[in-house]
Formats: structure tokens, C-alpha cells, sequence
């Protein structure tokens, strides 16, 4: 058993659970298309998919909580191992991104789906970029949060007053990282931009908004308002996510295990 | 010199566990470290595991920070816990994975030796659960072995049965400190005991010339200790 | 087997003490070989070093000899006799010093050790 199917043990229950609500949820979905209206079918996709999106945040939860319940036991075994930080902190990561990246993948993929069959046409590399966007702007930062948060609670065990620092520390972060986006955005413009994509809609859509009987570009819509999109939250994603894991890292080798 | 320990403090909050302890243990010995309730042994082997640091003070393994030698540490921490649902099979991969020097064959011959049954650790008792524990612990081919309370809360033939283990996997160029309670049962197993009261270290002597001046061991705790 | 106490002086001694006792008792014979170290400080749960030492005081006193790769062995000159001699009076030296101790003398020792053994059969 290495460290990474270590990972995968211990959370099967969570890993489980998404993979059952991914199922149910493109099952539904499936009905709305083949039964009832794709478009009306899109909408709701679209919908729902904002509210089971974010349940993603329960990984780096998970993640941090189980660092917290290896404290009474097993992290003494793990601290003492020889193996580097980096194995152990990697091997979370890793299991993090994987269970992550699938998610947002399969549900991208059903959304895609439900789409075409609704008449909406795309640039092919919109919803990869979609995925890597979610992926490095905020999934990965926020799993090595977690991890970081999940080891100065664990290994150190702060009392009342230091859990609202590391909190609160937390909260800051976070701040800091929206700080590093914008000012990437508004100064960073050497980085690299992303054509605005083209997204058609169906003629329905058109008509239902009393423009042309033909599709509508929203590109021709957006252009007028911006000319690319910015990938800084990209940059600034994967900069927070490195920063935080070589901070992990550091933990895990210097940590205290009482 | 294998282990150093000098004027070494260690406070949690208010009280001092360890208080200016100074301590040096020759390679190749067996010690019991011995004292009350309190008296700093179980914060003292986490000092030498390198899973504390000191407040005050230094500890050396071969002149280096232990943290930085954890290769050659094995340690057994007194309530250890694992994954519930690890069982034989899967803790001889982890383990086997954590650390270089594990040899599943010794850890399947001490499980044999210790009586541990084949199950996950979910259905064990609590002592065998230990020995489980220290079977893992025991077939690492470590330079330090720190156990603290290894003969902690088992009955009388357990606790025999792990002094035997515990001598069969004695090996010449390996150091051993043990923490215990059961200094009358233990004492033969001993090179050395190291009396601790109240964060100090208040003697180190070698067993058997303890003895040879008429007191054994546990004579010697409560004349030292009480 | 090997009672152990360790309030009765010197661990080395005591099993240097019961292998000499063992070869009075004919239970150990001019020519055999011991436990391995290992194998008796297991059995006795003690440290093999210290089973080293009292191999080591043995050697010393003649009584074993180390063969280079097979172990520890008795010699096969060793005294039997004299050790048993030594076994008895320390036995005596005991018996002794408890008649003294209640105030008697060798002859009512005698007596009582003659009464003693009659009744023993």
C-alpha cells in the first residue's frame, strides 16, 4: 500500500458519495433530454450545476479533517517516517486533484452533453478551458489551504483562541490571493489572454428575446464590452497552490507531534 | 555517544514536563527509563524521537537533530493508534511503504510470537492492538528503538510474552529505551536505569552494579523515588 | 526455569550460580553443551549481555569453555565432585548459621539433621 492508495482508503466514503451524485445527477439529466426539452433540460443543468459545483469545497475539508483525526495516532507514524514531507504532502494533494479534476471533468462532460443536444455550439476548447480555469484558479488553492490549515491544527493544536487565528489566517489568505488576481488583471497584461469563444445559442433563444430567427453569437455580444479573456487567475492559482505547498511541506518536516 | 540530551526544557502551558534534563546514553544499551506518574519519561522519548522540540536545551542523535536521523528512530508512542481498518496485509505495505528498514518476515514471525490474531485492527482487543503495534515497531531494523509503556495495561503472560520478544529481537548494535511501570518484571532486561522525577533526571546507573551493591532495581526506585 | 530475582544481587551470578548447581545435580554433564546466550536470556528474560557475563565468569573459573562457532560448552575436565562439595557446604554454611541464630550449637545441629533424616526415609 503506498501513500496514495493510502489516501484513496481512507477517504473511499467521500469519493463514493460524489460519484453517486455525479451518477444521479446525469441520470436526471438524461431523462430531460431523450423525455422532455433539451434547452429546458440545459437550464436546469445549468442550474443545479451551480449548486453541486461548489460541494467540491468538501475535498479540502476532508482533507484537512482527516490530518486533524490522524493527530491522536497515526501521524506520530507517519512524522517519524523517513520519507519526505514531500511524499506525504503530494500524496494528499495528488489524491485531491484526482478525485477534483474527475468531478469537475464528469460534470463539464454532462453539461456538454445536455448542451449540444440542445442545439448550443461552442468553440471545442471552451469547456477544457473551463476545467483547467476551476482547476488551477481555485481548486488546487484551495486543497493546499486545506492541507496547510489541516496540519497547523493538527500538529500543533492550537487552543480556542489560536484555531480563530489559524482561521482567521486562513481568511486571509484568501483575501490575499483575490489581491493577487486583480492586480494580475490590472497589471499584468503581458500574460497570456484567451480569445473570447464563440458560444452559439439555438434560434429558440434567439426568438425568445425578440432578436433574429437565427442563432446568437455571444461572442459578437461580448466583444464590444472586452476583447480577450485573462488567464492571471490562472497564474495567480497556480502560484498560491505552489506557495502553499512548499509552506505544507515545511510543516510536515518541522511539525510537533504531542 | 549515541544520545545527548542537555539542560533540555519543555514546557505545555503552564507546566514543565521537562526541566532542564541532562542525559547521555552510550550505543548498544538497553534502558529503562523509570519514574512516577508526571515525571516526564513519555515527553522525554517524544524529545529523543524528535516529535517535540525542546524550549530550552539541545538533543543530539550522533551529534544531529533527531528529526533529521528519523530514519534510524523507531518509535512507539503509549496510546498509539492506527487506521481502524488496517489489518495485517495492509500494515505490512504501509509500513513497508513508511519505512525503508521495515522486514515484513520479523513482522510476521513477532505476530506469531506476540499471539496477535489475523484481523483488522477494528476487531482486536486493546492489548493486542499493542502488540500488533510493537510487532510493527520491532521489525524495523532501526538504530534507536524508543517504547514508551510497552508492557502498558496487559495482563501478566502478555507482558512476559513481550519481554521475550523484546529479547529476541535484542541485537548488538541497537539501543533500546523503554518507559515502564512494571520495574520488578522488566528490570532483567535492563543494561542500564534511568530514574526520572519531576522533569529530571535524578540517577543513571548501570543495573547490574546496582545490584551488586544489594539493591535491585526496583529497590532502587523506591529509595530514589519515593 | 531460571528464577530470575534481581533483589538477590548480580543477574550474571545467580545463572553462573545455577549452572554450577545444575552440574552438582547431574542435570548438566562434563562435555555438554549450553543454550546459546540468546536462547537463555530469552528463556529467563533477561539481557543477553548479561548471560554473556556469566558465561564469560564461567570460563573464568574453568568450569566452561567457548568453542569457536558451536557455543558454550562444559568442560569435559571439569571438577564435578569439588563443585558439589562447594553446593553442599554453602548448603551447610545456611544450616549453620540458622541453628546460630537460635542460640544452638554444631552437635544439636547434627542431632536434629539425623532426626531429620530419619523421619525423610
Amino acid at each position: 500500500m503506498n501513500l496514495f492508495t493510502l489516501e484513496l482508503r481512507k477517504h473511499r466514503l467521500l469519493i463514493g458519495g460524489l460519484v453517486l451524485l455525479v451518477l444521479v445527477w446525469a441520470a436526471w439529466l438524461t431523462r430531460g433530454v431523450v423525455n422532455g426539452d433539451p434547452l429546458i433540460t440545459l437550464g436546469l443543468a445549468l442550474g443545479t450545476l451551480l449548486a453541486i459545483a461548489p460541494l467540491g469545497v468538501l475535498v479540502p475539508i476532508v482533507l484537512a479533517r482527516a490530518l486533524f483525526g490522524e493527530a491522536g495516532g497515526p501521524l506520530a507514524f507517519l512524522f517519524t517516517s523517513p520519507r519526505s514531507g514531500l511524499t506525504h504532502v503530494g500524496a494528499r494533494m495528488g489524491l485531491g486533484l484526482l478525485v477534483l479534476g474527475v468531478y469537475y471533468a464528469a460534470l463539464t462532460g454532462v453539461v456538454h452533453w445536455v448542451a449540444a443536444a440542445a442545439g448550443v455550439r461552442y468553440d471545442a476548447w471552451l469547456p477544457p478551458a473551463l476545467w483547467a480555469y476551476g482547476l488551477l484558479a481555485w481548486v488546487a488553492p484551495l486543497l493546499a489551504l486545506g492541507l496547510v490549515y489541516g496540519l497547523v491544527v493538527s500538529a500543533y493544536r492550537p487552543g480556542r483562541g489560536g484555531q480563530i487565528v489559524a482561521v482567521a489566517a486562513s481568511a486571509g489568505a484568501v483575501a490575499l490571493w483575490q489581491w493577487m488576481g486583480r492586480f494580475a488583471l490590472d497589471h499584468l497584461s503581458f500574460l497570456p489572454r484567451l480569445p473570447i469563444p464563440h458560444v452559439v445559442l439555438p434560434e429558440e433563444v434567439s426568438r425568445l428575446l425578440g432578436l433574429s430567427n437565427v442563432g446568437l453569437d455571444l461572442k459578437t455580444a461580448l466583444e464590444p464590452l472586452m476583447s480577450s479573456v485573462p488567464t492571471a487567475p490562472l497564474w495567480v492559482g497556480l502560484l498560491v497552490t505552489l506557495a502553499l505547498l512548499a509552506v505544507a511541506v515545511r510543516l510536515w518536516e518541522e511539525a510537533e507531534w504531542a | 555517544m549515541l544520545v545527548e540530551m542537555s539542560e533540555v526544557t519543555r514546557r505545555f502551558g503552564g507546566t514543565v514536563a521537562v526541566d532542564g534534563l541532562t542525559l547521555a546514553l552510550p550505543e548498544g544499551e538497553v534502558v529503562g527509563l523509570l519514574g512516577t506518574n508526571g515525571a516526564g519519561k513519555s515527553t522525554t522519548l517524544k524529545l529523543l524521537a524528535g516529535l517535540l522540540y525542546p524550549d530550552a536545551g539541545e538533543v543530539r542523535l550522533d551529534g544531529a537533530p533527531p528529526r533529521r536521523a528519523r530514519g534510524a528512530i523507531a518509535f512507539l508512542p503509549e496510546r498509539g493508534q492506527m487506521y481502524e481498518w488496517l489489518d495485517v496485509k495492509g500494515a505490512a505495505g504501509l509500513f513497508g511503504t513508511l519505512y525503508p528498514d521495515f522486514r515484513p518476515e520479523r513482522f510476521h514471525e513477532l505476530l506469531g510470537q506476540l499471539e496477535v490474531p489475523r484481523r483488522s485492527l477494528a476487531q482486536m482487543s486493546k492489548g493486542q492492538r499493542a502488540r500488533f503495534l510493537l510487532a510493527a515497531t520491532l521489525a524495523r531494523k532501526a538504530r534507536l528503538y524508543l517504547l514508551d509503556e510497552p508492557l502498558g495495561g496487559v495482563d501478566l503472560i502478555t507482558r512476559d510474552r513481550i519481554l521475550a520478544a523484546l529479547v529476541s529481537e535484542w541485537r548488538e548494535d541497537a539501543t533500546y529505551v523503554l518507559s515502564t511501570h512494571e520495574v520488578a518484571e522488566a528490570e532483567g532486561i535492563f543494561d542500564r536505569a534511568v530514574f526520572m522525577k519531576e522533569g529530571r533526571v535524578v540517577l543513571s546507573a548501570s543495573a547490574e552494579e546496582l545490584r551488586e551493591r544489594g539493591q535491585s532495581v526496583a529497590q532502587a526506585f523506591r529509595e530514589v523515588l519515593a | 526455569m531460571w528464577h530470575i530475582e534481581p533483589e538477590k544481587g548480580p543477574i550474571y551470578a545467580q545463572i553462573a550460580a545455577e549452572v554450577k548447581r545444575m552440574l552438582a545435580r547431574g542435570e548438566l554433564r562434563p562435555g555438554e553443551k549450553l543454550p546459546s546466550a540468546r536462547a537463555l536470556a530469552e528463556e529467563a528474560r533477561v539481557n543477553p549481555n548479561t548471560v554473556v557475563h556469566a558465561y564469560a565468569e564461567l570460563e573464568r573459573e574453568g568450569i566452561t569453555e567457548t568453542r569457536r562457532g558451536l557455543g558454550t560448552f562444559v568442560r569435559e575436565d571439569v571438577d564435578v565432585e569439588a563443585i558439589r562439595r562447594r553446593e553442599l557446604e554453602a548448603a551447610a554454611r545456611g544450616y549453620l548459621r540458622a541453628v546460630q541464630a537460635l542460640g544452638l550449637g554444631p552437635d544439636a545441629a547434627a542431632k536434629v539433621l539425623s532426626e531429620v533424616s530419619v523421619d525423610a526415609g
